[in-house]
């Protein structure tokens, strides 16, 4: 695991990942158990940060990925090797083609999965969520807003790192050249938009 | 016929009438330049206890904070607190600064090895800020219910923000105060709604330090102390503090600290051995930006109220020049 691909994992979990680097990034989790492990770390801080339901399905969801595909594998070599007593030259694509397969079922672990299931409203989820399934209720043109991370960073380590600079920082600085008066007015006041 | 008294004596009865209008005359005289009413707004921060209701503005996000201030025995004693979203305190007594914030740990710094609040009532140098910012007045605004005389500092360069102090006629103390972005725009705003003064001037000891000799700390006093150095800082900035890192018995371990300030803008710059799960890169809450990297081993943080620019600057001048170059 490097660090650069530390970082994409952090734009990625904020959304901010181009799509080239998307796609190398997701064969690595793919290949790599640290970086996968990591990946869902990130995604239950995020989680618990947002102050979302995290259920034990979101965990292993790499795992589950590997799996699956490791199911499909086997179902599809005879395919492959029927095919291959005809066109031989395709069975040079399967690894390509499972690794194309991988990076979108990570792919859809990632993105689309949530988009189309709420994971909040199964059965065990509360009287309420179920009726807003049932009865989904007209989509607001506008929304409450809440806070989101402070520094814009995924890990809360990190986060409360950079607050304890910022007070160390501000309790030194000279008070004349920071806000007059208000120190802290920026950070007491400051509430990052999600 | 005999005259009333000698004339030096008379001289002197008039000096002895005069004496104690023209004292009045000028501790009263309305502070006329720009400068002189910043100075005003230190004094005043650092002698007036008050109480109030504030708004701070940031792009389209508007939060209220209640701040209560007091000066006690030269100690300035602060309460600012957020009414709107998650619950955020500061507390500040004495040199301990406690802050509480959602999904985190409660912060709390304690100030040593610097002299008693020397950094933080330091007296305004227009002399200095002159070399960075022009200072205008700007005329007068009203400001929750009071009259303001408004005065702006504006940077020469881009290093640097500026400022628009919102200064109150009858106290000195800013009611307003706008952080003005490049495009000459407001990037954040605070601003009291209400105030209330809770003390007299003479019921409290002001913060008494009050030293204008030279601010900074030469690189050759701490040689010694560290094995790092700025290769090229940004222009105007000169180091106020140093302090080497250390290992409490009871608490965390706390980095190598370099303060730097160009008389108004500071930056502080965190050194401490890599262990991962710092900063890789830039980021930001509000106008306070920072900017992390690794550098010989060392992780090394930059934070401070300046553009992204110059927090950057500061990490790429930074050098390890190890034991045996000092």
């Amino acid at each position: 695991m490097r660090d650069d691909q530390t970082q994409q994992l952090s734009a990625l979990i904020d959304g901010e990942l181009g799509p080239r680097s998307m796609v190398s990034l997701l064969d690595a989790i793919e290949s790599d158990p640290d970086l996968a492990a990591r990946w869902e770390r990130y995604h239950l801080i995020s989680a618990v940060l947002h102050r979302e339901r995290v259920r034990d399905a979101y965990r292993g969801v790499a795992d589950a990925v590997s799996v699956r595909l490791a199911q499909e594998a086997t179902v599809l070599a005879p395919e492959a090797s029927r095919s291959q007593r005809r066109r031989p030259s395709m069975a040079r694509f399967a690894p390509f083609v499972g690794a194309g397969l991988a990076a979108s079922a990570a792919f859809l672990a990632v993105f689309a999965v949530p988009t189309f299931f709420d994971f909040g409203s199964g059965p065990e989820g509360p009287p309420g969520s179920r009726v807003a399934v049932s009865e989904p209720a007209p989509t607001p043109p506008f929304s409450l807003v809440q806070g989101g991370p402070r520094w814009h960073v995924s890990e809360p380590e990190l986060e409360t790192k950079l607050d304890r600079f910022l007070v160390t920082h501000q309790e030194y600085a000279p008070t004349a050249g920071i806000k007059g008066l208000l120190p802290y007015a920026t950070f007491v006041g400051y509430e990052a938009a999600r | 016929m005999k005259p009333l008294a000698d004339p030096r004596s008379l001289v002197w009865i008039l000096a002895a009438c005069l004496m104690p209008w023209m004292a009045t005359g000028l501790a009263a005289a309305p502070p006329n330049s720009a400068a002189s009413q910043l100075q005003r707004m230190a004094d005043a921060v650092n002698s007036l206890s008050f109480e109030g209701t504030l708004v701070y503005l940031h792009k389209n996000r508007l939060e209220t904070l209640h701040i209560r201030h007091s000066i006690e025995d030269g100690q300035v004693r602060e309460r600012l607190i957020s009414m709107t979203g998650p619950v955020r305190a500061v507390t500040r007594e004495d040199d301990e600064v406690t802050c509480v914030l959602p999904n985190s740990q409660t912060i709390s710094v304690r100030r040593h090895g610097v002299t008693h609040d020397l950094l933080r009532s330091r007296a305004l140098d227009p002399d200095l800020l002159g070399h960075h910012y022009q200072v205008h007045g700007l005329g007068a605004a009203r400001v929750a219910g009071r009259e303001t005389e408004v005065v702006g500092l504006v940077p020469r360069d881009d290093l640097r923000y500026g400022y628009r102090f919102y200064l109150d006629r009858e106290t000195g103390l800013p009611l307003k105060t706008d952080l003005m972005g490049a495009e000459a725009e407001p990037i954040e705003q605070i601003m009291f709604t209400s105030l209330q003064l809770t003390h007299d001037d003479a019921s409290g000891n002001p913060v008494t330090s009050r030293s204008t000799g030279p601010r900074h700390k030469p690189w050759s006093a701490i040689a010694a102390e560290t094995h790092w150095r700025f290769a090229q800082m940004p222009d105007g900035f000169e180091l106020l503090m140093h302090k080497a890192a250390t290992q409490p018995a009871n608490g965390p371990a706390e980095p190598e600290h370099f303060l730097l300030s160009d008389g108004l803008a500071a930056v502080s710059v965190y050194i401490e051995p890599d262990s991962g799960g710092g900063l890789l890169g830039e980021t930001r809450i509000g106008a306070i930006h920072a900017a992390g990297g690794r550098i010989a081993g060392y992780h090394v943080t930059v934070v401070g109220e300046v553009p992204a620019a110059t927090v950057a600057m500061f990490l790429a001048s930074l050098e390890y020049i190890g034991e045996d170059v000092r």
